[in-house]
């Protein structure tokens, strides 16, 4: 609950526009609860970002990580998420005299407080708000990226993008080809807060991943950690295509590490082998990766013997089909969750294609484990979520077909 | 144009992020809430002690409802499904069945005794 109880008290014009009750009903969710799961875990387990084992908490743990070997002798900082966002953004904008940041309210930190402190350091004409035009912001941020600016937009949340998805999808995504490769505006990244948050309801809470997926030329990026955060921002503002980067607001406070304070990038299109395993391999990005985590733990607790090896998808288009097909060719059993809707989800994409590249090696149907087809609901929220028992459910229809 | 004069919400402090006297300002440049009280007033139509007896009966309607609504269960778990569209599609059919096997089966970690029951 914590995550937004301090964003909801920050509440803005933006927010006073589309939701005049969400400040009141987050305030009432607090208190009772309604997605919060109670009492001890049956399992023994000690699920939530909190207890992870993937979060890298110390700086050893952090700079052991080979794709951060250009900076392994250089200190580390702990940061929460949005820390991490600010850092990468303070990054970019001291790195590249070109570089701007806008959108709604972010000149005083934003509503969940990514770009405080940006606007004082950089001054307010890099640093600035918008008007509340979600199209605008969008078409504004093309013309900058074309004509040879970095500009780094945020849209407040990912529910409200879908003013700008002509701009993001006729206009960002196609520059480059209808142009003949003459013009793009690669210099073009959108951040914005995706996902489920425990009280969101139907328009704080979706991921809208496979919409942008399915556009030619736009890139699609959703991070699962602070380190993540910063290494996959940095190298998405300075990729040369345009990029549509999407936060798990849950993580913005839940997730901490020791985060390295010199300028690195993490490689898109890459996916990241989180854990090895020889039984079933397990995809999924984001905050979802965290569930995964505990429903291979309850997985390998109550069917003794498996082992699952869990993949951080990181980059959803263009995705790593190698990483995932090497995986499943060891394996031959392959699982898929996200919070967003099942049909045409990008789970589905991912199947199809490794049923095409693996099909004489999969021992039983892969699995989907995904939001329903429904609206992202309220009080339905734990009835709706592909969260640890759902994907443990789908691991052991995997193992026991 | 329309001005928020207050809060957006009980959470909310909306001095961070605009200034306390452009709010005041617009509590008095041509207030579309005060005219109509003074309009009202001038017609013998509204006074002080209406206002009053006014505020106070909705004041207790409201708390009224609000505690019998503090009572009443969640929403059926089949509430999830309908009113996608006007009728269940053999997806959310499927779908609603694996919800309510996947609750059967493990309980434990999916108490429904605070919503009504599925008509």
């Amino acid at each position: 609950m914590k995550p937004f109880a301090v964003a909801t008290s920050k509440l803005t014009p933006r927010m006073a526009r589309v939701l005049p009750t969400l400040g009141r009903s987050a305030a009432v969710l607090q208190v009772r609860g309604y997605a919060a799961a109670s009492g001890a875990n049956p399992d023994g387990l000690r699920p939530g970002v909190a207890h992870s084992q993937l979060l890298r908490t110390t700086s050893q743990a952090a700079l052991a990580n080979p794709e951060l070997a250009a900076v392994s002798n250089g200190e580390t900082k702990r940061m929460n998420l949005y820390q991490s966002v600010n850092d990468a953004l303070a990054t970019a904008l001291g790195t590249d005299e070109t570089a701007v940041v806008f959108g709604e309210d972010v000149a005083f930190g934003g509503v969940f407080r990514c770009t405080v402190g940006l606007a004082e350091q950089f001054g307010k004409s890099r640093v600035f708000n918008t008007p509340l035009c979600e199209q605008g912001i969008a078409g504004f941020g093309i013309g900058l990226a074309a004509v040879g600016h970095t500009a780094v937009a945020e849209i407040q949340f990912a529910d409200y993008i879908f003013p700008a998805f002509d701009q993001l999808v006729n206009e960002a995504a196609k520059y480059r080809y209808r142009s003949g490769g003459q013009f793009d505006c690669g210099g073009l990244t959108v951040r914005t807060p995706c996902s489920a948050v425990g009280h969101g309801g139907h328009y704080h809470s979706q991921s809208p991943e496979s919409y942008f997926a399915h556009t030619p030329g736009l890139k699609v990026v959703v991070p699962r950690s602070p380190i993540q955060t910063k290494g996959l921002l940095l190298a998405s503002i300075r990729d040369r295509n345009p990029v549509v980067f999407l936060e798990p607001k849950v993580l913005y406070r839940a997730a901490v590490e020791q985060v390295p304070v010199d300028d690195y990038e993490l490689p898109l299109g890459k996916a990241e082998i989180l854990k090895q395993g020889k039984d079933i391999t397990i995809v999924g990005w984001g905050s979802q990766i965290y569930a995964l985590e505990n429903a291979i733990q309850m997985a390998e607790k109550r069917l003794p013997g498996i082992s699952c090896e869990l993949i951080d998808l990181r980059t959803i288009l263009p995705w790593d089909v190698d990483t995932v097909v090497a995986s499943v060719n060891k394996t031959g059993r392959l699982l898929v969750a996200h919070e967003a809707p099942l049909t045409a989800g990008f789970a589905s994409e991912i199947i199809s294609s490794i049923t095409e590249r693996c099909f004489l090696r999969l021992e039983s149907p892969p699995q989907r484990v995904c939001g329903w087809d429904t609206p992202f609901p309220l009080v339905f929220e734990r009835f709706y979520m592909p969260n640890m028992v759902r994907c443990y459910e789908g691991i052991r229809r995997a193992m026991q077909f | 144009m329309t001005y928020r004069v207050g809060h957006h919400s009980t959470s909310d402090d909306s001095s961070a992020y605009r200034s306390k006297k452009e709010v005041e300002d617009w509590k008095r440049k041509d207030n579309p809430l005060t005219r109509l009280r003074k309009y009202l007033e001038a017609r013998g139509w509204w006074n002080d002690a209406l206002e009053v007896e006014h505020k106070t009966a909705i004041r207790a309607a409201i708390l009224k409802e609000f505690a019998a609504a503090e009572k009443q269960k969640k929403p059926p778990l089949s509430d999830l499904f309908t009113d996608v569209y006007d009728q269940l599609t053999p997806a959310l059919r499927e779908q609603e069945k694996e919800l309510h096997d996947l609750i059967e089966r493990y309980p434990e970690y999916y108490p429904t005794d605070d919503h009504a029951k599925s008509s």
